[in-house]
């Protein structure tokens, strides 16, 4: 493809688009974070209250990785910067609600841009300050929470489509020269050099397509859906520049069914992309063509695997197909396809932007960059965080997470592993998290304190894959099922030593037969707690649950010394197994149904778990 | 071209392919299961692992059905681990299902065999009826519950009944019994026989007729005898 650059039409219109951005994005105003996360704290209703102020620019944006802190409203004021308030409440006067710290609305951003100064506070930290934050480097959520999601303007006043007019000037295969230098691997689960499979599929004759693959179907893990809710621009000026590096003229972005927001407005700013010349026919004025259709996702966790996708948009059931041929070389409808994950195509501007070096530099030796993760579980501190690659998965935890009483960490999604809490010193790694059995994945984070019991864990991740298993291999479909058998005898008290080496033995066959990425991870979760927790195993084969979780394994019992008689117990119990006996409370082993509650209520802790 | 290739220690030259297809015809006995020439390789089975290395790598252990083979490979048919992973993947069809074919395989690892149905999911069926570009049936429902059927479960007019699935089926769980397609317990089509017009008996399906657009319904038998006959009318003028 030659292209001819008439760009000084573009860059006028990029310079009035950006005009404009920085008006809207420093100038007063009071933004809510409206992402799916703050809409479930609450977030609208604040919105609705506030926005009864008319004499207020009240605006919508998307999250700042916060959950914990939701509903997240920030005030911008008489050319002051951003006063972040937290846990907002619709009741109350917003200067009544606590404050989180104030930031510059650029100051997230890697990239150098144009702004006036405002104004910072000195009575209240900064928000850059906040263990939450301290560490955080955002590349990809560098928009989010910041800009309205839709505004074309601000987006480019955060230096959005300069990285496209850029590349319209450069040879393709200069583009993904860059790419490749920058190190930057793919970020939905399994880190193949993203410039690598662009120059496969560069070299590849005829047509081609990009694809994003926005499937996300970990629970718990939410990194795509708040790029694409929060900053969608970013995505689509990514695969703009993938399709230019590659040579493609059309493209797809894979999203759940189950994001309806996300999906609003991806399909919106492709319309507004189009209107500027973004997106469509000769983009930016060159001759240059390239258009994005969406596609809603069926909801199996197997149809976020690259092939399966695919096999989905062709309109085939999602079901994984047999690799090589890789879709660089041969994907959607035979022809050379680049598949990349959301976090992935956000990363593509600011490289190209600042250049590979300011990538390659984050990072450590094999990955560079930084990695978005949902911190969830047992932390004081939970939300979307963007760190350096290398960090320590201690650091997250205990500096940005703020957890006490540790016992192990679960990262990669539901194939991933449990890494114990003496290992934490590990750098997030793809090649480091792999060698302690876990995986990077797509950036799935869950703390599991010490009140975890890891049998159970491990069962409950088993049994979540046998379920989402697509059934098309045999060892899969069937060792998964064998291997949840077993597991469950255990927490039953009903196992035996020799389960645990049938255990170890099926998950070999599982990890190393299966056909695609699910079968060959999914023993993970059972083969890392068994590396680092095997005593638990031995205990609950003995009939021990010391964290008295399994059911079956427990027993609740109250001492008839430390009990008041004060009968909490009995009112709380569901079951009716408590009774009254000459003053005491007692429980009757046959009706109790081991729910716990009488041990959570009594004040005397007079009720015991053995 | 030949190609040059190792297997278990011996040279060879072969023609380009899949390992699978080479490794049968030069006498090695892979298992397979949904694997068939003339459909390609679907990777449902898992049984026709190798160990296979190229250039500098290390061994890898992969499924012959979906491998090209290349020049300067080396593989391995019957190491160690080729033969405990295989027996797991046995040993889990065992435990699950029963037919000629798995007792077989079972018999070779000295595998008991405790499963019940039939059918394997090598798809086999589906894809065969997928490629003759009908598509009347498919698979249904994830994991474990995984099964061959019609579309929506309802006996499926779009089925002709011309048995390209129960000829390929290695298990016989496929099979058509008085004018019904069925697997298990299951109807997947429903079907009229038309007989054949010298002997009468039962040959074809109405709607396979109709899609052949051939002039009589013949059975194999009396389509040869009339050959002959012709042929013999014909000498005697
Ligand atoms: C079971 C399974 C589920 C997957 N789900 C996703 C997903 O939800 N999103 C995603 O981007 N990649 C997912 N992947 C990874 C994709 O197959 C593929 O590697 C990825 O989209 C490539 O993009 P990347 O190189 O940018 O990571 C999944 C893989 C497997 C095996
Ligand atoms: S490994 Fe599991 S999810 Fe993947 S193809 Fe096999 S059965 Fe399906
Ligand atoms: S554990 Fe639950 S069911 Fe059992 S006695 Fe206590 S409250 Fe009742
Ligand atoms: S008999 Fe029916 S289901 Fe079987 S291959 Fe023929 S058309 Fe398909
Ligand atoms: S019915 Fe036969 S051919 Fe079809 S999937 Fe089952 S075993 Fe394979
Ligand atoms: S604050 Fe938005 S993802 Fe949690
Ligand atoms: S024959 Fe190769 S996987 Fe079935």
């Amino acid at each position: 493809m030659r292209i001819r650059i008439r760009h000084q039409k573009g860059m006028k219109m990029l310079d009035k688009l950006k005009e404009k951005g920085i008006d809207e994005l420093y100038g007063d105003r009071i933004a809510v974070g409206t992402s799916t996360c703050g809409v479930a704290a609450g977030a609208l209703e604040v919105l609705e209250v506030l926005a009864l102020d008319d004499t207020k620019n009240v605006v919508e944006v998307g999250c700042l990785g916060f959950c914990s802190a939701e509903p997240l409203v920030y005030v911008q004021e008489d050319g002051k910067a951003a006063l972040v308030y937290r846990n907002v409440k619709k009741t109350e006067k917003i200067e009544e609600a606590e404050i989180l710290g104030w930031f510059y609305p650029w100051e997230f951003s890697p990239l150098k841009l144009e702004h006036p100064e405002l104004e910072g506070y000195r009575e209240c930290p900064r928000l850059i300050e906040h263990p939450f934050y301290r560490k955080q480097v955002k590349i990809v959520l560098r928009n989010c929470g910041i800009i309205e999601p839709l505004s074309i303007n601000q987006y480019v006043a955060m230096g959005g489509y300069c990285a496209l007019q850029k590349v319209l000037e450069k040879k393709p295969e200069d583009v993904v020269e860059e790419v490749k230098k920058s190190g930057l691997r793919g970020r939905g689960g399994a880190g193949f050099p993203t410039g690598l499979k662009w120059e496969i599929a560069r070299k590849n004759e005829g047509e081609k397509y990009v694809i994003c693959n926005a499937d996300e179907g970990d629970p718990g893990a939410y990194m795509d859906r708040s790029v694409l809710e929060g900053d969608p621009f970013s995505v689509i000026e990514g695969m703009t520049i993938g399709a230019y590096a590659i040579g493609a003229e059309l493209g797809f972005v894979y999203v759940r069914n189950e994001y309806p927001l996300a999906v609003k407005r991806i399909e919106k700013v492709i319309e507004i992309a189009k209107k500027y010349g973004f997106l469509g026919k000769n983009i930016m004025n060159t001759d240059f063509s390239f258009d994005i259709h969406v596609v809603r996702g069926a909801g199996a966790f197997v149809c976020g695997e690259e092939t399966a996708l695919i096999a989905s948009i062709e309109g085939y059931i999602g079901e994984p197909r047999i690799r090589p041929p890789y879709p660089a070389e041969k994907g959607l409808w035979g022809k050379p396809t680049v598949i990349n994950n959301v976090e992935t195509w956000a990363n593509i501007s600011p490289i190209i932007l600042n250049g590979w070096k300011f990538f390659a530099s984050l990072g450590t030796e094999k990955s560079k960059g930084t990695k978005v993760f949902s911190l969830v579980g047992k932390v004081k501190n939970s939300g979307l965080i963007e760190v350096p690659m290398g960090i320590s998965l201690r650091e997250v935890v205990e500096e940005i997470g703020m957890a006490e009483n540790v016992k192990a960490v679960q990262t990669g999604g539901p194939t991933g592993g449990c890494v114990p809490k003496n290992l934490m010193d590990v750098a997030v790694d793809y090649e480091e998290l792999t060698k302690l059995g876990s995986i990077m994945g797509s950036g799935g984070m869950v703390v599991l304190d010490n009140a975890t019991c890891m049998v159970d864990v491990a069962k409950y991740f088993l049994e979540f894959s046998k379920i989402e298993s697509c059934g098309k291999c045999v060892p899969c479909r069937l060792g998964l099922a064998e291997m949840v058998d077993i597991i469950e005898r255990i927490t039953k008290g009903e196992g035996s030593l020799n389960d645990l080496e049938e255990l170890e033995r099926l998950a070999d066959v599982v990890a190393n037969t299966s056909l695609c990425g699910f079968g060959k991870t999914a023993p993970n979760p059972l083969l890392t707690t068994l590396r680092y927790f095997k005593e638990e195993y031995e205990e609950h084969i003995k009939g021990v649950c010391l964290a008295g979780i399994c059911r079956a394994l427990v027993r609740y019992r109250i001492v008839e010394d430390k009990c008041t008689g004060c009968g909490l117990c009995k009112l709380n119990c569901p079951a009716d197994a408590i009774e009254e006996v000459d003053e005491v409370y007692k429980i009757d082993d046959k009706k109790c149904i081991k729910c716990g509650s009488c041990f959570n209520v009594c004040k005397f802790e007079a009720v015991e778990r053995w | 071209m030949a190609i040059k290739i190792e297997v278990d220690g011996k040279n060879y030259e072969v023609k380009k392919g899949k390992l699978l297809d080479v490794l049968i015809d030069l006498g090695f006995d892979i298992p397979h299961l949904c694997y068939h020439k003339a459909i390609g390789s679907y990777g449902a089975c898992r049984l026709c692992l190798v160990e296979v290395k190229e250039n500098g790598d290390g061994w890898r252990i992969v499924t012959s059905c979906s491998t090209d083979v290349k020049e300067g490979m080396k593989v391995r048919t019957k190491s160690q681990r080729i033969w405990e992973l295989r027996k797991g993947v046995v040993e889990l069809l065992a435990n699950h299902t029963s037919s000629e074919i798995v007792k077989e395989l079972a018999s070779l690892y000295k595998i008991e065999v405790k499963g019940d149905k039939k059918c394997v999911l090598c798809g086999l069926c589906v894809n065969v009826c997928n490629l003759i570009g009908i598509s009347a049936i498919s698979f249904e429902n994830r994991g474990v519950e995984r099964r061959v059927n019609a579309p929506f479960g309802i006996p499926t007019e779009f089925c002709v009944g011309c048995l390209a699935c129960t000829n390929l089926c290695p298990t016989g769980a496929i099979r058509f019994e008085n004018g019904k397609l069925m697997v298990g317990d299951r109807v997947l089509s429903e079907h009229k026989l038309l007989r054949c017009v010298r002997c009468g008996k039962e040959v074809l399906t109405e709607r396979h007729y109709e899609k052949l657009g051939v002039k009589d319904i013949l059975c194999e038998n009396c389509k040869r005898l009339m050959q002959a006959e012709k042929y013999f009318n014909s000498k005697q003028l």
